[in-house]
């Protein structure tokens, strides 16, 4: 096959490929991180429903005793610390995607940190949904992939279209 | 592709990943919501901390 035949080959690969893809995917960097911030805070809040809950029963379960009291208070207390944390990076995440200025991909990384901590202490007292073990799975690669420091100028998110 | 997404893919496959996507797309109206919509100010943990402390305080008015 000659090359210019190669080329016109690829192209309609290519073409038939764009054609194909769904319409609602992402398709641009902003937009897969807009997807990642939004799929991490629905991680959050049901990793902390989940703890809230395994708090409810020990409180249940303690029926008045001031020490089981205090170690179900603990796990609320470390849970809804770690939701805030992640709430405002999630949100920091998300303005700076709306503002589309500064490092936003250092923002995305941080609140991928945030939300992942959240929902591992999550996991550390309660049984997680699916979703929150999808949310956990993006949360990994993305603060793999992109490092969270504000001094970062959007070197490390090279090749995505924007 | 970003590499994250592609290390992604290879653990989950390319359907999982689409419909984890596709959940934050625009076009999904119940995503259309924002941040502060999905996690409301007071989580459920800081919820339930409430009523432990309050069951605490009951527990202690309780012992004579």
């Amino acid at each position: 096959m000659k090359p210019l035949q190669l080329l016109a080959l690829a192209l309609l690969v290519v073409a038939v490929m764009q054609a194909c893809r769904p319409a609602d995917v992402p398709h641009t960097r902003a937009e897969w991180q807009r997807a990642g911030v939004t799929l991490l805070a629905r991680g959050v809040r049901a990793s902390d429903t989940a703890c809230a809950a395994t708090a409810s029963t020990m409180r249940v379960l303690a029926r008045g005793d001031g020490h089981r009291l205090e170690e179900a208070a603990h796990v609320a207390s470390v849970c809804a610390e770690k939701y805030t944390t992640a709430r405002h990076a999630l949100e920091g995440a998300e303005a700076a995607l709306d503002a589309a200025q500064g490092d936003v991909t250092s923002s995305v990384a941080c609140a991928a940190a945030a939300a992942l901590s959240a929902v591992d202490t999550a996991g550390r007292y309660a049984d997680l949904p699916p979703v929150v073990r999808q949310a956990r799975a993006v949360a990994v690669e993305l603060a793999a992939a992109f490092p969270c420091a504000v001094e970062k100028g959007g070197t490390t998110d090279a090749g995505m279209a924007d | 592709m970003p590499a994250w997404l592609i290390e992604l893919v290879k653990q989950v496959g390319v359907p999982m990943v689409e419909t984890l996507l596709r959940r934050g797309a625009e076009s999904d109206p119940a995503i259309e919501a924002r941040v502060r919509d999905i996690l409301p100010e007071r989580s459920a943990s800081a919820e339930e901390l409430d009523r432990i402390r309050a069951e605490e305080t009951r527990a202690w008015e309780d012992v004579p």
